[in-house]
């Protein structure tokens, strides 16, 4: 069977585009993972056509800030209904929302394409270990007999590494919202989690005592109990969005409310824990150096989208500090000062005569600092206890 | 619920060395626990509270599976219910307040805060007799910060001496509330992180560690451990309004969209889990809609509205589900219910109890009969329709619709010439005689544990629990099913001549019969709707007895 994998790194208006390609009919010991630009050859010789471009959520016009950017769904949707066989296996692995798998069969009328919905479940930083080890496959098709036939085929594709048990073949639409919804019940467990972690503070109990106690019920699960500075990352606010928006659309407005306030929650952990800052250096930044470590989203990874670091430098930035310091054991200096300019202005950079400086090192980002923010939950910002810690214990 | 007898029941079970007094004002309810009929139902409670109430006899047990006869010696009695609140009070080494903690009804935070006056009358009580270093432990659900007040309550009459109180919140669910206490998922103990909270807390962690494996026992501060409470419950809660948010979503998108599958897949996660993910017509019970008040207020009182509107919105995703579901049977009766008769299945809030308070099905009822339907007829295999009644009649539905509603005994009764079948609790009769059935989850049943038996097998004394799997061996190997398979238990005192409550309890067989949904098509009305509310039933099935079916979150209709 040949199997086309096709993924967009940047959008079609750069004429940036990357393929690739694998044909699993050859011989083991010969390759047979491809990369390739040559995208009408590679679809034509398809059996089964992989979509997974990258699908932001809008940043402009209607349902801006939360609906998804077809844009490039779109596009490569037409080229690939424009070379493929007929017959030929469609599956969008994009996480796009409901209700768009009709969109694939518009460019070629009369023509017959299965579409199946098959979501990724993985996250940055264990993206390998979530593809060979799976929890569970989740295939989409329509109910019909073809349909059931090209799930059937994609099923098989897995079936070589992922236990039977662990694929799971719904509707199309089902596994459509599955994806949303998985994440949107993950992101709504933090946001749960940090609510609480409010209340602790203003109380006396630990959110870490409370997490490990409700952990222990087996209806609710240890996992995703950790209180912080909210959830950042491409994915957790995009699908709850999503889910949002899709709610609105279908006049759901009860249900849409429900969703956003996951995302509610989350600015006010973030916010909360500005104000805590600010608070606690008496209400003023002014003359102070105050130290930021960590700028990814999450730990192991130079992801920065999302990043819950970015807003909370971006509302110390209008304290006016003397000087804010950013180290991130991860992300490179360069595209962090980068990525602060395009959004505190160029002139907010000390080489700049701004008052945000990025540092290599974790040592000198707090030399003479006032107050030491720890935004991500990097091991090397840990404190290892020392030897005499040790012995004292 | 009311958990202080079962947790007292299974604390002296488990532990022949301690004697534990149960004391109450109520001399009826005490009386009650004393006889052959609990005021509590439970399954296995009364085994349990026989076992440690009467003691038990002296028995030889011989197997084909053991190498000899094994030799049980009686055990003692060593827990009492009485009315001696002052002297049990004085002689104890640990007091658990167990007291009723209802809603606020009236005043500064009606309907969303706990009314604690119970557990202040109970501390000064406590106060005023308890002997110095007595640990005193809170079990009733109670507001963050109520282990303080009771140590302020103590510090109050007794200024000079020092004692130590504790949180150990319970978690037990109705139905299963004995299953809960002999195999918990966890015992949380909450203390003062002073030396002598820590002590104290150890000290309860002996009486659990009877029979609770040590792993399970978590020790927190206080108020950790009430505040853990409420979240827990909450967090339940969250899931199955999560779940039903996604339900109405699949409702609108049409299409076979499907939420059983979409439960089914993030279930699959193990970040998720697959538990409380089933859709419904949403919670009732009398737990997680007060917890949730509760930790609403407490976070409104620190000034917190973002984290207290954030959890209110569960109980409006539950309010808006049970609406909708009201509102569809309208809809899909043409908008009418005039001259029509609605049959509703399940009032209880879940399966497995007669508890009627609390329940969804009472705000459907509500709704349904502003319609003025010809008759609202209401049946469910657990509740006594007397208790169903007394319930609807709470709800505020004027004579005239009051007079529509008829409380069946059975079935058949109910649906006879009904036009649209509600089912509203997901008793397994409902899923029907001959059908298969579709989405609804079935109870875990306790998975038996490993043969612990063997170990103490040479033991002098023989634990509860090595008599449970002693049990387990005798039960194989007799075919007849027995609650007493070693013939342990002493005779219960007879009941006084007349007990009224010999004759109940035994629920009539036509009461607990399956549905056959093949007699229900031919005694139903056109159109024959079927909505089921608890996705119970195997929608194929029943369309092809010519029913026209709704379930929760299936988006079949607009295809």
């Amino acid at each position: 069977m040949a199997l086309f994998y096709l993924w967009l790194c940047s959008t079609p208006r750069t004429g940036n585009l990357q393929f690739a390609t694998s044909a699993v009919s050859a011989p083991a010991s010969s390759p047979n993972l491809v990369f390739t630009t040559d995208l009408p050859t590679s679809v034509s010789e398809a059996d089964v056509v992989l979509i997974a471009v990258n699908t932001p959520t809008k940043s402009h016009g209607r349902g801006a800030g939360e609906a998804t950017d077809m844009a490039a769904f779109e596009v490569v949707t037409e080229l690939v209904s424009r070379h493929a066989n007929p017959g030929t296996i469609i599956v969008e692995k994009s996480t796009v929302p409901c209700r768009t798998a009709k969109l694939l069969a518009i460019h070629r009328p009369g023509v017959h394409f299965d579409v199946l919905s098959n979501p990724e479940f993985l996250a940055a930083g264990t993206a390998v270990a979530d593809l060979l080890h799976a929890d569970r496959i989740l295939i989409g098709s329509s109910n019909t007999p073809s349909g059931h036939r090209a799930a059937a085929a994609l099923a098989s594709v897995y079936a070589s590494w992922i236990p039977q048990s662990r694929i799971i073949t719904t509707n199309v639409f089902s596994s459509e919202l599955a994806k949303l919804v998985a994440n949107a019940m993950l992101a709504q467990r933090i946001s749960s989690i940090n609510s609480i972690a409010a209340v602790c503070d203003e109380t006396g109990a630990d959110v870490d005592e409370v997490a490990r106690a409700i952990g222990a019920d087996p209806r609710i699960g240890r996992q995703f109990l950790r209180a912080g500075i909210g959830f950042g990352g491409s994915c957790f606010k995009k699908d709850v969005l999503s889910l949002v928006y899709l709610a609105e659309t279908l006049v759901l407005p009860e249900v849409a409310d429900y969703w956003r306030a996951v995302i509610a929650m989350n600015e006010f952990a973030r916010n909360r824990f500005v104000s805590r800052v600010i608070k606690g250096l008496n209400n003023t930044l002014a003359g102070k150096k105050v130290t930021v470590l960590g700028y990814a989203f999450k730990k192991d990874t130079n992801d920065t989208r999302e990043s819950p670091a970015l807003d909370i430098i971006r509302s110390l930035a209008e304290e006016g500090p003397k000087e804010i310091a950013i180290f991130d054991p991860l992300c490179i200096p360069a595209q962090i000062m980068d990525e602060v300019s395009g959004f505190a202005g160029l002139r907010a950079l000390q080489s700049r005569g701004g008052r945000v400086a990025v540092y290599a090192d974790a040592y000198a980002a707090c030399q003479g600092s006032h107050a030491v923010l720890i935004t991500t939950e990097f091991d090397e910002f840990k404190n290892t206890p020392s030897e005499r810690t040790l012995e004292h214990l | 619920m009311a958990t202080g007898g079962p947790t007292a029941a299974v604390i002296a079970y488990h532990n022949p060395q301690i004697l534990v007094n149960v004391v109450d004002l109520n001399e009826q309810r005490v009386a009650a626990w004393n006889s052959a009929h609990l005021p509590i139902h439970e399954d296995g409670l009364l085994k349990v509270v026989r076992i440690a109430r009467d003691g038990t006899l002296d028995t030889a047990v011989s197997l084909s599976g053991l190498a000899r006869t094994v030799q049980l010696k009686a055990r003692q009695p060593n827990l009492v219910f009485s009315t001696n609140v002052v002297e049990s009070i004085a002689k104890a080494d640990i007091i658990f307040i167990c007291v009723n903690t209802p809603t606020k009804m009236q005043g500064l935070g009606a309907g969303s805060m706990a009314d604690v006056s119970a557990v202040e009358a109970a501390t000064r009580t406590v106060a005023k007799h308890a002997r110095a270093g007595t640990i005193i432990v809170e079990k009733s659900t109670v507001p963050c910060g109520t282990a303080r007040m009771i140590q302020d309550i103590l510090r109050h009459y007794r200024p000079d001496t020092s004692f130590e109180v504790l949180s150990n919140p319970e978690f037990l669910a109705e139905g299963t509330a004995v299953e809960n206490l002999v195999h918990p998922d966890r015992i949380l103990i909450g203390s003062a992180q002073s030396l002598a909270g820590l002590q104290a807390a150890a000290v309860l962690k002996n009486v659990y560690a009877a029979w609770v494996p040590a792993g399970r026992i978590v020790t927190v501060n206080t108020f950790s451990s009430e505040l853990a409470k409420l979240v827990a419950n909450t967090m339940l809660a969250q899931r199955i309004s999560s779940i039903n948010a996604v339900s109405a979503m699949c409702e609108e998108i049409g299409l076979g969209a499907d939420v059983d599958d979409v439960s089914l897949a993030i279930g699959k996660d193990v970040r998720l889990g697959p538990k409380f993910l089933q859709a419904g017509v949403g919670f009732g019970g009398s737990c997680f809609e007060k917890d949730i008040l509760n930790l609403a207020y407490l976070a409104r009182e620190l000034h917190l509205d973002v984290v207290a509107d954030y959890w209110l919105a569960i109980l409006k995703i539950n309010e808006d589900q049970r609406q909708r579901f009201a509102r569809h049977v309208v809809r899909e009766l043409n908008g009418s219910l005039r001259g029509k008769k609605i049959a509703v299945l399940g009032f209880a809030f879940k399966d497995g109890t007669n508890d009627t308070r609390n329940s969804i099905a009472v705000h459907i009822i509500k709704d349904l009969a502003s319609e003025m339907p010809q008759e609202i007829a209401v049946f469910d295999p657990g509740c006594a329709p007397a208790e169903i009644l007394e319930e609807v009649q709470a709800i505020g539905l004027t004579p005239e619709q009051m007079s529509r509603v008829k409380i069946c005994s059975n079935w058949r009764d109910c649906v006879q010439d009904s036009s649209a079948v509600c089912i509203l609790t997901q008793w397994k009769q409902f899923r029907g005689r001959q059908l298969g059935s579709s989405g609804g989850t079935t109870r875990n049943t306790p998975k038996p544990r490993g043969p612990g038996f063997a170990a103490h097998a040479q033991e002098e004394c023989l634990s509860e629990m090595g008599i449970a799997d002693l049990e387990k061996l005798s039960r194989q190997e007799i075919s007849a099913p027995s609650d007493d398979p070693l013939g342990r238990l002493k005779p219960l005192a007879p009941c006084p001549e007349g007990c009224s409550q010999c004759g109940l309890g035994h629920r009539s067989a036509q009461s607990q019969e399956a549905v056959d949904w093949v007699e229900v098509a031919a005694m139903m009305q056109e159109p024959r709707w079927v909505f089921d509310g608890r996705n119970v039933v195997n929608h194929v099935e029943l369309q092809g007895l010519g029913f026209r079916v709704r379930g929760i979150g299936k988006g079949f209709h607009s295809c």
